[in-house]
């Protein structure tokens, strides 16, 4: 899995590309923890070239979203596949996320 | 009838691609109207929750003390992939796939994936999973939104969408057994021909 940052206006986005599962959400994780705490108002992790998510994945987003939600943030994920939205939906926690289709869609 | 059988010390996508090419072979063949993905994925969070077992035996083996497991999963340390690689602890995922003509416990032309682990389930891990699997009472969140137990070792997400895959797939609870005793637990995924 790779991953990049960039700011876009308040928004901090992480974009991510090949597979998330267990063996790097540990990586992933250590990158976005700061951010939970720092001074970020939007945080956004962008989907759009991820091609698979397990679980392990899963629950970082929910616990990302649980922390930005904590501190009055907000969190979307952007560019989400119908793959990633399907294991969402098994998972029960479509409803918990907001989506953004685009960059561009940003508010 | 066809077997493969391979063994996993970390993940290894190169050896799990014969499973993921067999099953597809087998769907086509026997039961066309079962989808490819989901099933993989299913194998895939079994395999997962296989190793992630076996990592936990080892972390426990090296530093005695309850850890923090998740943090220690979570950090990845070169330390424990090193020690896992060296360990006798090695997932194992059978697969077995019928001929049209045989008669196995899934019937003709169906096919089993197991996954086996070093490790023997606690009595709470027990009564999770059976609860996650085959209890008829069984909610959207039992853990909470986040899939995380009080205890922060996951809550089980992976098997509660293992059991929504096989639903969403017409499979009952039949479709999924597993053992565990000592040094040994085994998940089975039972796809039967159509």
């Amino acid at each position: 899995m790779e991953m990049e940052q960039k700011d876009k206006g308040r928004h901090k986005i992480i974009a991510l590309s090949g597979e998330l599962d267990l063996y790097n959400v540990g990586k992933l994780k250590k990158e976005i923890q700061p951010l939970l705490k720092e001074e970020v108002s939007s945080l956004v992790i962008d989907l759009t070239n991820l091609k698979y998510m397990d679980s392990s994945g899963i629950a970082l987003m929910a616990h990302c979203r649980k922390k930005m939600l904590e501190k009055n943030g907000e969190f979307a994920l952007m560019g989400v596949g119908q793959d990633i939205i399907n294991v969402l939906r098994l998972a029960a926690l479509e409803q918990f996320f907001t989506f953004i289709e685009s960059e561009d869609k940003l508010p | 009838m066809t077997h493969i059988e391979i063994e996993l010390r970390s993940k290894d996508e190169q050896k799990l691609d014969a499973i993921w090419a067999q099953l597809r072979e087998h769907l086509t063949r026997h039961n066309p109207a079962l989808p490819f993905s989901p099933l993989q994925h299913v194998v895939r969070e079994l395999v997962f929750n296989s190793i992630k077992a076996n990592l936990k035996r080892i972390f426990l083996e090296a530093d005695g003390a309850a850890p923090d497991f998740r943090e220690a999963l979570e950090s990845f340390s070169p330390e424990l992939l090193a020690k896992a690689e060296a360990s006798n602890h090695v997932v194992r995922v059978r697969f077995e796939g019928r001929a049209a003509a045989g008669r196995t416990d899934a019937g003709p032309g169906g096919f089993e994936v197991s996954v086996f682990n070093n490790t023997e389930m606690l009595p709470g891990e027990r009564e999770l999973v059976d609860r996650l699997l085959y209890s008829d009472v069984q909610t959207d969140e039992p853990s909470g939104p986040t899939g995380e137990s009080a205890s922060g070792e996951g809550g089980g997400l992976g098997l509660r969408m293992v059991r929504k895959i096989l639903q969403n797939c017409g499979l009952g609870p039949e479709a999924l057994r597993y053992e565990t005793g000592p040094l040994r637990t085994v998940f089975t995924l039972r796809v039967p021909a159509a």
